[in-house]
């Protein structure tokens, strides 16, 4: 699955993090067992090409400015999937 | 695992030094079938350990990190830097007495860069352009050399993915030797300009 099957996906925290999950697992680089929404990121090592495209992903799928310090900013998916959510509402 | 019981032969192993803006930039490049990150990172930091006393660059006092997400540098040795990167099996490790300094290596066959979003946020229009008038392989082979350009010029500034990689320049050219990876050293100057050196192997070269 890529962003670009995605029109503009429902914004709300639990659906973030399930969608951040299923990109990381398409990018076949992390055990797929690994990739909960509490697992620290820092645990992940997510190279950085996929920190990048995942950051313009996000944009696609959810029209927000996102860069790649939200990957450092914050210390899970959930919590970046959170980060995501909050933004959206503001839209 | 770590580097002291890693006993299988290295596939690849070379190493030299690029002198780069009137800085030497000692380097050291292979392959370690079977290696598992930590089994990497341990190794880099015996390379470089390795690297610093043979050339006697500084005093080896280890690394330390400034943050949790800030890349390691010499402990104690303000004016020297190091730099590793690893991608699949394949380690490149950098250290200079005296710059800043970035290094980094993308292992083939580079599939992802096949990705329309990354090519979208890594590029200038220019690479862009560049990668569009390519054949498959030629483009992900350029893309790679693009990216481990900008992402060797970042780590020399230690900005990393803060920097727009749209408006850096990676001064990459689309005429490749034949080597299983595209990597980079790159020096960040005193006066902040960054000078970038595309690593070829010398029996690599045609």
């Amino acid at each position: 699955m890529s962003s670009t099957e995605h029109d503009k996906v429902a914004a709300t925290e639990e659906s973030i993090a399930q969608w951040l999950m299923d990109q990381l697992a398409f990018y076949e680089q992390i055990d797929p067992e690994t990739i909960t929404p509490d697992a620290p990121l820092s645990e992940m090592e997510l190279d950085s090409i996929y920190v990048l495209t995942l950051c313009t992903e996000i944009e696609d799928a959810y029209d927000l400015e996102v860069d790649a310090s939200i990957f450092a900013e914050h210390g899970t998916l959930r919590e970046v999937a959170a980060e995501l959510a909050s933004r959206a509402a503001d839209g | 695992m770590t580097a002291a019981t890693i006993s299988s032969p290295l596939a690849l192993d070379a190493r030299g030094t690029a002198a780069i803006a009137g800085h030497a930039v000692h380097w050291r490049l292979g392959t370690v079938p079977g290696a598992s990150r930590a089994d990497l990172s341990a190794l880099a930091r015996a390379w470089l350990e390795e690297i610093v006393n043979a050339r006697d660059l500084f005093a080896w006092n280890g690394l330390t990190r400034a943050s949790a997400t800030a890349k390691p540098r010499p402990r104690n040795a303000p004016d020297a830097d190091v730099s590793i990167s690893h991608s699949s099996t394949m380690l490149l490790v950098g250290a200079c007495a005296d710059a800043r300094i970035g290094v980094d290596i993308e292992a083939g066959p580079f599939r992802a860069f096949d990705s329309p979003a990354l090519v979208r946020r890594m590029c200038t229009p220019h690479e862009s352009t560049t990668a569009q008038s390519l054949d498959d392989d030629a483009r992900r082979r350029y893309l790679a050399r693009v990216w481990t350009s900008k992402e060797a010029q970042t780590k020399a500034t230690g900005t990393g993915l803060v920097t727009d990689f749209r408006t850096l320049d990676s001064g990459a050219r689309p005429h490749f030797p034949l080597q299983p990876f595209e990597a980079h050293l790159a020096v960040a100057d005193r006066d902040a300009v960054l000078h970038a050196h595309t690593l070829v192997l010398e029996d690599s070269r045609d």
